[in-house]
């Protein structure tokens, strides 16, 4: 089961990021991946518009459910406390 | 009885937990395993050796080998371990030697991922890790006239400089739209992608690789690439690093989506007794909480820390991380920590963006730089949640800088307002991190007068 959200993780990553590289690439005016070919195309023209359009609490739901070290204890960063005298 | 504590792997990972473990418990009797025929020096010191710009390898090493049998270290070099039973609490050796343990610490770093094209077994591969291999490596730079790099990371990046400062003709060949594309926006990694090319490297970016040639006689002829063939005698391999799971895998240790070792605070792992750090574990990310691995060696090296400390029964804790990285690639100094525009918005993250150029020096004093500065913030909170830089100088002491800003949820009003030293052959008048506040602040407000938010 772990490698299968390894899969997911890994594949949903790579493509997340060719998305958002052809995005910047295009609004800062430099270069953009290579258009999806094979099953490039469903990740990119099904998956990531799906993964946008979940509000974010969904998102971030999701990613708590999958395996990982963030579901283990984790000391919370203390609020900063201002200055000391 | 004194305490048996074993650690797998001599890098920055191992040694530091070994260095903890016994440090907390000096009764302990602390082994230290590794596969290779050293440990404890600095393969990111590699590229630089190949570059020149170091002028050996010995100068990578921490410590001679004595110095850890002075130390009390239990050292085994070339010693492979083939299963670890977490129940009978044993680690067998490749020799069949069993080995007992109290506490375990499972510092075995990474592998490069395959690249998974044909041709990726045979010679002309270079993959970038061990020192002895390296130093053969460097002898064969000297004949290499044409090389590849596959994929702009941050070794990739290194070794393009370091290979084109060797006067080899150097290709870049990488499936993204710019290099470092997984922490940079392709503004501020232009400028060293400009030197590169007046370096003469030939840059191949949105490029996938597709086979590894061969001559007749099996010697490395080549790439084959969706952009075409180039020709080459030499491959670096500088795909992403995959955390080295194969022992703990088999040994039923649990392992996160990341692909790394699952750990808590204190390194340990889903076994008893078992602690994991490096590269091999995955650690949550501060803002996004989500789990990442392959993170520097100086994570790995705190990491281990924490991992040797508890091994040895001592309290210590390590922290979700907000990655700083930094490093040199063509001419200039570039760093950064958590998220760039291009990750913000591949996780559907909110932000407001803002660059400013300053300089490093007063603007008369011999040997001033310019600075680039370049923030996110949430536009709702504006606390930062992201930072890069590139310049001539002053990269890394901001980037720790702005690390510490992210983890503590400073504001951009706390950075456009902050009190900067000035002294000129140290510090200009204005400190680009500020003036890069500003100009986000002003970014937001022109943002929220258009949205009428």
């Amino acid at each position: 089961m772990a490698s299968l959200f390894q899969w997911v993780r890994q594949t949903s990553e790579r493509h997340l990021m060719l998305d958002a590289q052809d995005r910047i690439g295009r609004k800062l005016g430099a270069g953009r991946p290579a258009r999806p070919r094979g099953r490039e195309i469903f990740w990119r023209r099904v998956y990531v518009p799906v993964f946008h359009r979940l509000p974010p609490g969904v998102r971030n739901a999701m990613i708590a459910r999958m395996p990982g070290s963030h579901r283990q204890r984790w000391p919370a960063e203390p609020p900063p406390a201002g200055p000391a005298v | 009885m004194a305490k048996r504590i074993i650690v797998v792997g001599g890098g920055a990972a191992g040694m530091g937990a070994a260095g903890a473990a016994q440090g907390t418990d000096p009764e302990a009797k602390v082994t230290v395993l590794t596969s290779f025929e050293d440990a404890a020096y600095s393969p990111c010191g590699i590229p630089y050796v190949h570059g020149k710009e170091i002028p050996d390898f010995d100068r990578l090493f921490m410590a001679t080998k004595q110095h850890y049998i002075d130390q009390g270290l239990d050292f085994r070099y070339e010693t492979t371990v083939s299963a670890i039973d977490t129940r009978a609490k044993t680690v067998t050796l490749e020799s069949g030697d069993v080995l007992t343990y109290d506490s375990l610490v499972l510092a075995t770093g990474f592998n490069y991922a395959p690249t998974g094209v044909p041709g990726e077994s045979g010679p002309g591969l270079y993959y970038v890790k061990n020192i002895r291999e390296a130093m053969e490596w460097d002898k064969t730079l000297d004949s290499v006239r044409s090389a590849v790099v596959i994929e702009g990371g941050p070794l990739g990046a290194e070794m393009v400089t370091a290979l084109s400062e060797r006067g080899i003709e150097t290709h870049l060949v990488d499936s993204a739209a710019w290099a470092m594309s997984m922490a940079t926006d392709p503004d501020i990694i232009k400028p060293v992608e400009d030197e590169w090319r007046e370096a003469g490297v030939h840059l191949h970016y949105s490029t996938k690789l597709e086979a590894f040639l061969r001559n007749p006689d099996g010697t490395l002829r080549g790439v084959a690439t969706s952009d075409g063939e180039i020709v080459a005698d030499l491959a670096v391999i500088a795909t992403h690093k995959v955390a080295n799971t194969a022992l703990a895998k088999a040994a039923g240790i649990k392992l996160g989506m990341s692909g790394g070792v699952i750990v808590d605070a204190g390194m340990q792992t889903s076994a008893p007794s078992v602690f994991a750090c490096g590269d091999v574990a995955e650690i949550p990310h501060g803002v996004s909480n989500v789990p990442i691995q392959g993170l520097s060696g100086s994570h790995a090296y705190a990491q281990g820390k924490v991992a040797g400390t508890r091994a040895a029964g001592g309290v210590r804790d390590y922290r979700a991380v907000y990655v700083p990285w930094g490093m040199m690639a063509g001419q200039s100094m570039l760093g950064g920590v958590s998220f760039s525009e291009t990750l913000a918005t591949a996780l559907g993250i909110d932000y407001v963006a803002g660059t400013a150029t300053g300089i490093s020096r007063a603007r008369y004093y011999p040997g001033v730089k310019p600075v680039t500065v370049k923030l996110l913030a949430d536009p709702k909170t504006q606390r930062l949640i992201g930072a890069q830089l590139i310049g001539g100088e002053g990269i890394k002491e901001r980037t720790d800088f702005l690390a510490m800003c992210v983890r503590k949820g400073l504001t951009l009003d706390d950075l456009a307002t902050m009190e900067n030293v000035y002294s000129p052959g140290i510090g200009a008048l204005n400190e680009p991190i500020a003036l890069a506040a500003q100009k986000t602040l002003a970014n937001l407000a022109a943002a929220t007068s258009k949205t009428g938010a």
